[in-house]
């Protein structure tokens, strides 16, 4: 049985170059399939595999996510055809662009990295865990910890111990 | 294919439970019965179950979450298992995590699988790494993993350390891109070990380090040979595995988790021409075949992907010119006539050779230049004046390396008041043509003395 949803979604397949996505919490996207299949290989399996004509469903990505990295892979495939940092077609606008990607606020950041590693979005996965990488430079326990609102579960006698054997190198 | 019936069994699902150790609990939970609730037709299920293969597939799902539907019959004919194998999550990784926290609906560092928390943390520096161990038990464990390593080489991301010993310490370690000293572990040796010389070598993310030390009651000599490695995975010392012929005074060089050693003298005092193949990836020592002649004293690199050594000693009063290329594919030697002219004579120091982007350099110990090698010509042009002077003391003492796309001389300077400090210099060489740009003091060390025993350059 049809339902009115799912006659929705075959509908907008049928229009020209168009998948559907559907986030975890159930927004509906229609994006061009070639932009998002060039660069998420998730995306390009499914719509290989026949399931391209339906919404596909992206259980764990959530809307906001899944609306930057769809414009992540528009903006990449429409500028660099998919290319990575090291080709010449990587240029100043693109680079530009995953510049201002990678100023999102800490929760969207963590987002869009379960983002892109569910959808295999390789450029956007290094993107987002260099960004991370970034913000670990140079911090002390103390400030990471904060930072990234990690819960310490050694005992007091366990943290002094793995403090002590890193001392070397902590200054 | 029938998904119901086959889901269990399917290699897919055998990958997820060998992964259930890692805990990874996902957002599934509610995700999968409000994924059922929007799927009530045939080709709707159809994405449903593609949905639940994927999340399976990245560990998402456990087994025994029973969330796999199993009243439902799903016709995928187009679904394969051998399709699906070939398609790889971008990270996965293999290790125990003792994370114990429950996926928060937030996304947060600690909400991050553990494969991809490990991705953050490769791109990280290594510098980082103490503190992030101290941060928590999964961060611990995660920093101690082999696969942090793994990772980094996948993501071709390379630092490069400088370890050295010096007259006035053990060992330390220098991070160029933070210019920051750090005193490593003590080396848990004998006496003997630590007096007497020793030959060092870098490789993968071991530095392995070639001595003697004192034997038991039991055999007939008093020193037998020994080999300390120092990991900077666990960041401390452990016996490493010794050479199938233990040797000193051999020529040596590494390219990613492997290293060669060639000629040196063995516990007799014999010049050898055999050669061993070292892989820090499982820790084992391979013979190669031998060298054309046998040579002491002298230096080995890797350049074009192949493996020379140069200069050295016959033995004890005729020195080398010839250099030896050996071919890893095709496991042959073959000898350049002339390739290090003049050689080095019993008292200097072996060649100081480096290679930058596959160009050959090397310090003359008694001119006191930089020399660039000319593969095409097979000769050599001065294209620079050292820092330090090398002719005072033969070569011996002054560390010529090569580090990421700079060259690096370690050496001594004489302070006012008589004393000598380190020195760390580096310098570009940019295409390789003379001049350039000039020597960049990295950094002034006052307190580990001016004589440079043993160096090595780690990349990873």
């Amino acid at each position: 049985m049809a339902t009115t949803g799912a006659s929705d979604g075959a509908s907008a397949a049928k229009k020209e170059g168009l998948v559907t996505l559907m986030s975890g919490d159930g927004e509906i996207f229609e994006v061009e399939a070639a932009a998002v299949a060039a660069l998420s290989v998730t995306i390009r399996h499914a719509i290989e595999e026949g399931f391209g004509d339906r919404p596909i469903p992206l259980p764990i990505v959530g809307a906001r996510a899944l609306a930057l990295a769809v414009e992540y892979c528009r903006k990449h495939h429409s500028l660099g055809g998919g290319a990575g940092e090291d080709s010449a077609a990587y240029d100043d606008e693109l680079r530009a662009f995953d510049h201002n990607l990678a100023k999102v606020d800490r929760d969207t950041l963590f987002d869009l990295i379960e983002a892109a590693n569910y959808l295999e979005i390789e450029g956007l996965l290094n993107l987002m865990c260099r960004t991370v990488a970034e913000m670990m430079k140079g911090k002390s326990v103390e400030e990471l910890r904060r930072t990234f609102d990690v819960s310490n579960d050694y005992t007091p006698e366990e943290e002094e111990e793995v403090r002590r054997e890193v001392s070397w190198a902590l200054d | 294919m029938c998904i119901s019936s086959s889901f269990n069994k399917s290699k897919n699902m055998e990958e997820v439970q060998d992964c259930k150790s890692r805990s990874i609990i996902g957002a599934s939970g509610s995700v999968l019965p409000q994924l059922l609730k929007s799927t009530q037709d045939q080709s709707s299920l159809q994405n449903f179950a593609w949905a639940c293969l994927l999340l399976a597939r990245k560990n998402y799902l456990l087994k025994e979450n029973g969330l796999v539907p199993t009243e439902y019959e799903i016709d995928m004919p187009s679904l394969d298992h051998r399709e699906l194998k070939k398609k790889k999550p971008i990270s996965k990784a293999k290790y125990r995590s003792n994370r114990s926290d429950q996926r928060s609906n937030d996304c947060s560092l600690s909400s991050l699988h553990d494969d991809v928390a490990l991705e953050c943390i490769a791109w990280a520096s290594r510098a980082d790494y103490p503190s992030l161990s101290c941060l928590n038990k999964r961060f611990n464990s995660l920093i101690g993993c082999e696969d942090l390593y793994k990772k980094r080489r996948e993501l071709r991301i390379i630092e490069y350390w400088v370890y050295l010993a010096c007259t006035s310490m053990p060992w330390e370690a220098f991070v160029p891109s933070i210019r920051r000293w750090m005193r490593l572990p003590r080396m848990p040796c004998d006496v003997c070990f630590s007096n007497a010389d020793k030959e060092s070598l870098a490789v993968g993310t071991q530095l392995l380090v070639f001595g003697q030390e004192y034997a038991g009651s039991a055999t007939g000599s008093a020193t037998q040979s020994a080999v300390w490695m120092y990991s900077s995975v666990t960041r401390n010392w452990s016996r490493g595995p010794l050479m199938n012929l233990p040797r000193c005074m051999f020529g040596s060089g590494s390219s990613g988790e492997i290293a060669i050693v060639a000629g040196g003298t063995d516990e007799t005092g014999r010049v050898l021409k055999c050669a061993e193949l070292y892989n820090s990836d499982y820790h084992t020592w391979e013979p190669l075949p031998d060298m054309n002649l046998p040579r002491k004293s002298c230096s080995g690199f890797f350049m074009d992907g192949k493996f020379y050594v140069i200069g050295g000693m016959l033995n004890n009063t005729d020195s080398l010119t010839c250099g030896e290329e050996y071919n890893i594919q095709t496991r042959t030697w073959r000898r350049i006539e002339n390739m290090y002219p003049g050689g080095n004579n019993a008292i200097q120091s072996p060649p100081l050779v480096a290679v930058v982007n596959n160009q050959l350099f090397a310090a003359d110990q008694s001119m006191n230049t930089v020399k660039k090698y000319d593969k095409e010509n097979n000769t050599w042009n001065v294209v620079k004046l050292l820092p330090v002077r090398a002719d005072s003391s033969y070569g011996w003492g002054l560390a010529f390396k090569p580090c990421g796309d700079r060259l690096l001389v370690i050496g001594a300077r004489r302070v006012r008041d008589g004393r000598e400090v380190l020195v760390l210099h580096s310098w570009c060489p940019d295409d390789g043509s003379a001049g350039g740009a000039e020597w960049e003091v990295l950094s002034v060390n006052d307190r580990v003395g001016g004589f440079v025993h043993n160096c090595a350059i780690m990349g990873c």
